[in-house]
């Protein structure tokens, strides 16, 4: 794990000027969130139908899904970020695919924005009085046209000590 | 007239050379006598019942006589059996010889075919003996013999059998070698039989043919030449077989009148006994051919032949062809026909005989059935002949009896009736002598008016009517102990009884036996128990029988009517008792009768005693009468003081009363003359007070004058108002007219009100179809948000593909970036058009709320409408109430001037009738003056009379 983020990082200095790409979502209502594009393999929409909720599961994890013939775990982010929960009612979720090194998953997100090039110098490091539940999974965050982005890693979130009980169950 | 009759009857019928019927029962009838005419019913029975146009059979049989009728009847019993016995016995016999004549028939045919069927065997074997001659098969003798010879042995065959026309022998190309005549045979190849022969291994007989278009029939028959051992065809014997040699075998069966024919297999008849019938096809020459033929076999039926136009009934049998093993079976068929009345002779000998026999048994039955039952009537019809004498009057007629049988008795009994006729008929003219006389006795005893002349008459009459000596009548004295004869009627010289006085007291159930009108009659006073005394009476009179019948009048015994026979014993008959009772009983009653006459004639000078005692009485009356008149004649001048007198008789009554008339008279007349007094005072006060009613009268007219006046002021007042209340209903009926207009306004403004319901109800529904439509816009901008959203997570994940792909693809990832904003400002567009969607509907759902209170105000408005409406129809009632109101006024002014004008004529009237009233009163006054001068008179006449 360590070893790809080192080699994500080492990618990541061989880019043009423009800064790192990053993906734009919101996490719940009015906290958006972005994810480094290398750590991100897909997005989409996930029906309702399409996710199987598994009983016996820790709040937060919502099921299982496939995506071209592999099997993840769904993620409520917002309730794994402390920041909120999930609107479960719609017949659809927005879906992000995390994947560093081999193992992947699956982020329900209420909605996925668009990708924007960010310069290292513009990350800024955490406010204090930022959610405590945040804090394990941010790099940092950006300002961008008055809302505060918060720079999420995925390896952390792929760290989480509630999908780890849950690999070793 | 009959006799007449006859003759011309005869004469005519002389003239014309013919007898004409005269029916007896005619000349019988005129001959009867006419008083036989009622024993005579049936005879006038059938009279009456000739004039029915057509009896029936059976009444016609009913008519025939009895005799006919046992006849017929003996003879249908003894023929009828025999006919019907004949009839089944025909029919038997009948049955059974058809069936003889039919097998008969059918076994000469089948024996017929079988000759024909033998005789072609013979000759089948004829051939195949030829054609196994050595001479034709062994070659060795064949070689050694000549051809001359082998001819000659050939003609030896021809000869023995006599049956061929020629043998030929032909190569196997249909030369002729060998023949047994010398005829040139032309090659025979093409031949069918030859053909045929060549083909076959055996002896063949072809189809009967003609050897040319009219010759004879012929048959070939061949058989093929093998060479003897080896089996090689040589050639082909041929014999020629005329079918003249079939016909000379079966020549028997022309000779027994039947006649044949042999048909080939397609029913071509090629032999016959007929010559004509050779060559026809068999169907043509019989009727019915196929059905004797389809069978196959042996069948028998009538047929009809025809030869040319010539038919002729056959009873023919067809046979097939009857050929055993030996022959090939030709299927020639055979007819075996014989004429029909030949064949069916023994038939009709039978019916003939069975007629014929039946026919004269039933003749012989008959007449013998016919004699018998004539002798069995002829004791009847006698019988009936003397009974129709008897019946006609002919009562000396009597019946032979001969025998003790029933019918012996019948006559008897008829001779008897005859008798009893006779005897009836002398009784009969007796008695009707007898009512004749007593009819006579009665009127003469009717006629005659005293007792004596009834007793005189009656004794005189019964004397000569019963023949003896002496008649009396013999009268009662009151006690029944004596009596008188009161007459009597004696032949002379015998002693004369009238006027004795017998005492011969009676028994008083002697008087009660003649009062029942019994008669009493002794035949012989010698031998008969009489009293001693009645007996000495009647020796004293020389009586030797007599009769004794009651005279009653009023139902007591007064007298008897005694008939004595003084020669000799006589015996009454029943008949002259009886008579002589009646006349008894006629006597009693004629002396009723004369009583009664004599009781008449005093009751009738009675009455006019009492006539002439009553003239008398009158004659007095009228003598008081003009005395009295007499004394009151003053009172006609008036003096009321005169009197009358008073006597003890009717008269003083009526002058009694006269006298107290005068004195009321007297009273009453001065009473009026007081009274005329006061009505002459009270007259006078009278004729003041009228002439004051007069006056009074005159004061009112004037008054009545003056009231008439102000009634017409009062007319012109009320025709005033008239016309005011007019004026009133014209302003009431343009009022009306103005309402009726704002009421057809309002309807109008209704109508407005309701199409702009109508309007705003369709825009509401146009709005909300707005908003519906907006809906589905906003839908589709959901949808098209979802586009965008996918086309942005696509244009994420190519970015990222791209990012992943490394530094080539960058400008990729630029583009995908680009797709990514678009498909953001496009979300954010279609959010704008949903903000935009939401606010038309907002907007549209805001109309539909305002168009909704329109509504609401529509209704209202409409409501409102109905109101004024409803007010304006109100007034409408009100201002037509007001009309009507103003029109009764107007009415009533127009009643009330008419009223008033009546009340007008009636014041004219009133003046009127108080001028009347005062002429009245003139009069009354007048009439009263009048009155007083009448008072005065009557004063006056009054003073005439004398009172005092």
């Amino acid at each position: 794990m360590v070893k790809s983020s080192a080699l994500s990082v080492t990618t990541d200095q061989t880019r043009k000027n423009l800064g790192e790409a990053y993906l734009k979502f919101e996490v719940s209502l009015g906290v958006q969130a972005g994810l480094i594009m290398k750590q991100v393999q897909e997005v989409l929409v996930l029906p309702t139908s399409q996710l199987t909720p598994i009983p016996n599961l820790p709040v937060g994890i919502l099921g299982l899904m496939h995506r071209r013939s592999r099997v993840l775990w769904v993620v409520d982010l917002a309730l794994l970020l402390g920041v909120g929960v999930l609107d479960y009612s719609p017949q659809q979720y927005d879906i992000v695919i995390v994947r560093t090194g081999g193992s992947a998953i699956a982020l329900a997100v209420r909605q996925v924005g668009t990708i924007s090039w960010v310069q290292p110098a513009h990350v800024q490091p955490l406010p204090s009085d930022v959610i405590k539940g945040l804090i394990p999974y941010a790099r940092g965050c950006m300002l961008q046209s008055q809302d505060i982005v918060f720079l999420l890693d995925g390896e952390a979130i792929l760290q989480a000590p509630i999908l780890q009980a849950n690999a070793d169950e | 007239m009959v006799d007449q009759f006859d003759k011309t009857q005869s004469g005519y019928a002389a003239e014309n050379g013919a007898v004409p019927p005269i029916s007896d029962a005619v000349e019988v009838d005129n001959m009867t006598p006419p008083k036989s005419e009622m024993a005579r019913p049936a005879l006038i029975a059938a009279n009456r019942d000739l004039p029915h146009p057509a009896p029936t059979v059976f009444q016609r049989i009913k008519r025939l006589g009895f005799r006919t009728k046992a006849t017929a009847l003996a003879i249908a019993i003894a023929t009828l059996p025999v006919l019907g016995i004949g009839a089944i016995a025909y029919r038997l016999a009948n049955r059974s010889i058809t069936l003889q004549i039919r097998e008969t028939k059918e076994n000469s045919a089948l024996t017929l075919s079988q000759k024909l069927a033998s005789f072609m065997a013979e000759r089948h074997g004829d051939i195949q003996v030829l054609s196994s001659l050595p001479i034709l098969t062994n070659p060795i003798l064949r070689d050694a013999t000549s051809s001359t010879e082998k001819e000659a042995v050939l003609e030896r065959f021809v000869e023995a059998y006599k049956a061929y026309d020629n043998i030929t022998v032909f190569d196997l190309k249909g030369n002729a070698t060998l023949q047994s005549d010398q005829q040139t045979i032309l090659s025979q190849s093409e031949q069918a039989y030859f053909k045929a022969a060549i083909d076959a291994n055996k002896v063949l007989i072809s189809r009967p043919v003609r050897a040319n278009l009219t010759g004879p029939y012929v048959i070939y028959l061949t058989a093929p030449i093998r060479e003897s051992g080896g089996g090689r065809k040589l050639g082909i014997v041929r014999a020629v077989l005329p079918v003249r040699s079939l016909t000379e075998q079966l020549r028997d069966y022309t000779r027994s009148n039947s006649e044949f024919s042999v048909l080939d297999g397609s029913n071509q008849i090629f032999l016959s006994s007929q010559e004509a019938l050779i060559g026809q096809p068999a169907s043509s020459v019989y009727s019915q051919f196929s059905a004797i033929q389809s069978r196959r076999s042996i069948s028998t039926r009538v047929l009809e032949r025809r030869i040319q136009t010539e038919q002729e009934q056959l009873f023919a049998s067809y046979v097939p062809w009857a050929g055993n093993d030996t022959v090939p079976d030709l299927n020639w068929g055979t007819v075996l026909g014989t004429p029909t009345e030949v064949a069916f002779a023994p038939q009709r000998q039978l019916l003939l005989t069975f007629v014929l026999g039946t026919g004269a048994v039933m003749v012989l039955t008959g007449l013998l059935a016919a004699w018998l039952a004539n002798r069995a009537t002829r004791p009847i019809l006698a019988a009936t002949t003397a009974v129709q004498d008897l019946g006609s009057g002919k009562l000396d007629t009597r019946l032979t009896v001969r025998g003790s049988d029933e019918l012996a008795s019948l006559g008897n009994h008829i001779n008897g009736m005859a008798d009893q006729l006779q005897v009836l008929l002398h009784n009969q003219a007796q008695s009707v002598q007898r009512s004749q006389f007593l009819s006579e006795v009665i009127t003469k005893i009717r006629r005659s008016l005293t007792v004596d002349d009834i007793f005189q008459t009656t004794v005189n009459d019964v004397r000569g009517f019963l023949k003896t000596e002496r008649v009396v009548i013999y009268t009662f004295n009151p006690d029944y102990l004596s009596g008188t004869i009161v007459a009597e009627s004696i032949a002379p010289g015998w002693i004369r009884g009238l006027g004795k006085i017998i005492d011969d007291p009676l028994e008083p159930g002697a008087i009660d036996r003649y009062k029942d009108g019994r008669v009493w009659s002794v035949e012989d006073v010698q031998s008969a128990k009489l009293s001693h005394c009645h007996c000495q009476i009647l020796e004293r009179l020389q009586v030797q029988a007599n009769i004794v019948a009651p005279i009653l009048q009023n139902k007591e015994v007064v007298g008897l009517l005694c008939a004595h026979q003084c020669s000799s014993t006589r015996h009454w008959t029943p008949e002259e008792l009886e008579l002589f009772g009646q006349l008894a009983a006629q006597i009693g009653y004629a002396i009723d009768e004369a009583h009664l006459l004599s009781q008449a004639e005093a009751a009738r000078h009675v009455a006019e005693t009492l006539s002439d005692e009553q003239r008398q009485q009158k004659e007095d009356l009228q003598m008081q009468l003009i005395q009295l008149l007499g004394e009151v004649e003053g009172a006609v001048s008036g003096d009321l003081t005169v009197r009358a007198d008073v006597t003890a008789d009717e008269i003083g009554t009526v002058a009694d009363f006269f006298n107290s008339i005068v004195e009321s008279l007297r009273q009453i007349v001065t009473q009026v003359k007081e009274a005329a007094g006061q009505v002459n005072a009270s007259l006078g006060d009278d004729e003041q007070s009228v002439r004051q009613l007069s006056e009074t009268a005159m004061q009112q007219a004037e008054e009545t004058n003056r009231t008439l006046n102000s009634v017409q002021q009062m007319v012109q007042s009320i025709q005033a108002v008239s016309s005011s209340a007019r004026q009133a209903a014209a302003v009431a009926k343009s009022a009306f007219s103005t309402a009726e207009a704002g009421g057809v306004a309002m309807e109008l403004t209704v109508q407005n009100i309701l199409g702009l319901r109508e309007t705003i109800g369709e825009t509401a529904k146009k709005v909300k179809r707005l908003g519906e439509s907006s809906q589905q816009i906003s839908k589709v901008v959901s949808l098209i948000n979802q586009i965008a959203v996918q086309t942005n997570l696509l244009a994420i994940n190519a970015g990222i593909e791209a990012a992943r792909a490394g530094e080539d693809s960058q400008g990729f990832a630029v583009v995908a970036e680009e797709v990514g904003e678009l498909a953001a400002r496009s979300a954010a567009a279609t959010r704008d058009i949903e903000q935009i969607v939401a606010t038309i509907q907002r907007e549209t759902s805001e109309v539909v709320e305002a168009m909704e209170q329109g509504t609401t105000q529509v209704v209202e408005g409409t409501r409102l409408v109905d109101n004024a409406k409803f007010s304006l129809e109100q007034i409408l009632t009100v201002s037509q109430e007001i009309d009507q109101l103003v029109g009764s006024i107007s009415n009533a002014t127009v009643s009330q001037v008419e009223t008033s004008q009546a009340v007008t004529t009636l014041m004219q009237d009133i003046v009127r009738s108080a001028g009347r009233t005062s002429e009245s009163t003139m009069q009354v006054s007048q009439s009263i003056r009048q009155t007083v001068e009448i008072a005065r008179e009557l004063q006056e006449s009054v003073g005439t009379f004398k009172v005092s």
